[in-house]
């Protein structure tokens, strides 16, 4: 309050420091409701400045950041050896074990290298 | 004949090779799953760190981008309810500038007021835009579909707050009823449920995506990846909701419990408006 009247302050005279009467009076009073809608109106605006800023840090730290980013519970964190570890095995299997198209190829395949390698070993 | 021989084992190594790990017994399995989640919280970590150059994937990649994103959209979030998230904006005018007027445009900027507050009448030039990432198909029954927000509403909060204190006031001179404060306060941040929801829609869009996009990376078999993917979906869908509860939550405590801080900020505030209005304050002394 000091502060800012100190702007509209005259320093250089003999009664120290002083402000302009007319700096600091209007010639259009207020009505008692006016000065009450004035203040809810001021009083708001002070306050939603307060609880915005506010908002908005907990939305991104607590909503977004601790539950969805890097708390220690995210969605991230989910797919992990704990995760892997904690299926059982039919489980395991249905995910990981291979399809009958990929075992037969599989079981050929090592078939083949195994024939062509005691072929090689013949010949040689 | 020799040389035959050799030229087809190669190739049959190769094939088995690209078959992948063995996958017969339990521990193979076990082994190979491991393996993947072990890659995959390894590209978790470097995204969370922004450590962009410890693997190749982040150039190609862009989504993968999460702390970035994440960030950048925090900004976003924080400049749009600045900018927006207010019903009414806060007068400047000083009442010596005509606030007064006369009661016929009162009564017209107020009609413009109710106006504006029925439902339905977003104005295309003026709405603000909820969203910054397209839906992922995975999310919909969980993502906050409202896409579009009103704009502030420059011309009548002192009209408006005059209607609101005349319709609940109570005997005694002057001193306003503090549930006024949160009578106005939740009307003010109206806007802020759906900044919330689109931003925190945008949020696990962007997560959903990066772990789907990991996903590929670190399980190129489509058969194992379906299947994991429908192992996590459930859990996964279950941390998204709570991220949206606890907007919720928040909410609720902003706008429809009792107004409070104790930051100092607010007292200072205010003291700053009186001070560049000191007009006001003489007032306030002449009245007491």
């Amino acid at each position: 309050m000091r502060a800012a009247l100190t702007e509209k302050s005259i320093n250089n005279c003999t009664h120290g420091s002083v402000v302009r009467l007319n700096d600091i009076t209007q010639d259009h009073p207020m009505s008692n409701v006016d000065h009450v809608i004035q203040d809810i109106h001021d009083i708001l605006k002070s306050y939603y400045e307060v609880a915005r800023k506010r908002f908005v840090d907990n939305i991104c730290m607590h909503a977004a950041d601790y539950h969805l980013i890097t708390g220690p519970d995210t969605p991230l964190k989910l797919f992990s050896p704990a995760f892997i570890v904690s299926m059982t095995p039919e489980q395991i299997e249905d995910i990981a074990g291979e399809d009958a198209i990929l075992k037969c190829k599989r079981l050929t395949l090592k078939k083949e290298i195994q024939e062509l390698e005691a072929g090689r070993k013949i010949l040689s | 004949m020799k040389v035959e021989i050799s030229k087809k084992l190669v190739a049959c190594k190769e094939s088995l090779k690209g078959l992948g790990a063995d996958r017969e017994t339990q521990t193979e399995q076990t082994k190979y799953l491991l393996a993947m989640a072990m890659e995959f919280q390894r590209i978790v970590s470097l995204a969370l760190d922004a450590k962009y150059g410890g693997d190749a994937v982040f150039d190609q990649n862009p989504s993968l981008k999460l702390a970035t994103m994440v960030v950048n959209r925090n900004e976003t979030f924080s400049e749009a309810v600045e900018a927006n998230g207010h019903t009414f904006c806060f007068s400047t005018a000083r009442p010596s500038d005509g606030m007064g007027g006369d009661v016929e445009s009162s009564v017209a900027v107020l009609g413009e007021a109710l106006q504006y507050d029925k439902k339905g009448s977003i104005r295309p030039d003026d709405a603000v835009n909820l969203r910054t990432t397209e839906n992922h198909p995975d999310l919909e029954e969980i993502l906050y579909h409202q896409v579009l927000l009103d704009a502030p509403n420059d011309s009548c909060i002192l009209t408006w707050l005059k209607e609101v204190y005349k319709n609940s006031r109570g005997f005694g001179l002057g001193m306003s009823d503090p549930s006024l404060l949160a009578i106005t306060m939740r009307k003010q941040s109206v806007n802020w449920t759906g900044l919330a929801f689109g931003y925190i829609s945008d949020i696990v869009t962007m997560a959903h995506t990066f772990i789907c996009e990991s996903l590929k990376f670190v399980c190129p078999d489509e058969r194992v990846r379906a299947g994991l993917s429908s192992r996590l979906a459930e859990s996964l869908l279950g941390k998204y909701k709570k991220a949206y509860s606890f907007v919720k939550f928040l909410l609720d405590v902003e706008r429809s419990g009792t107004p409070a801080t104790l930051n100092h900020y607010f007292n200072d505030n205010l003291e700053k408006w009186y001070v560049k209005n000191p007009n006001v304050v003489s007032q306030k002394s002449q009245r007491s």
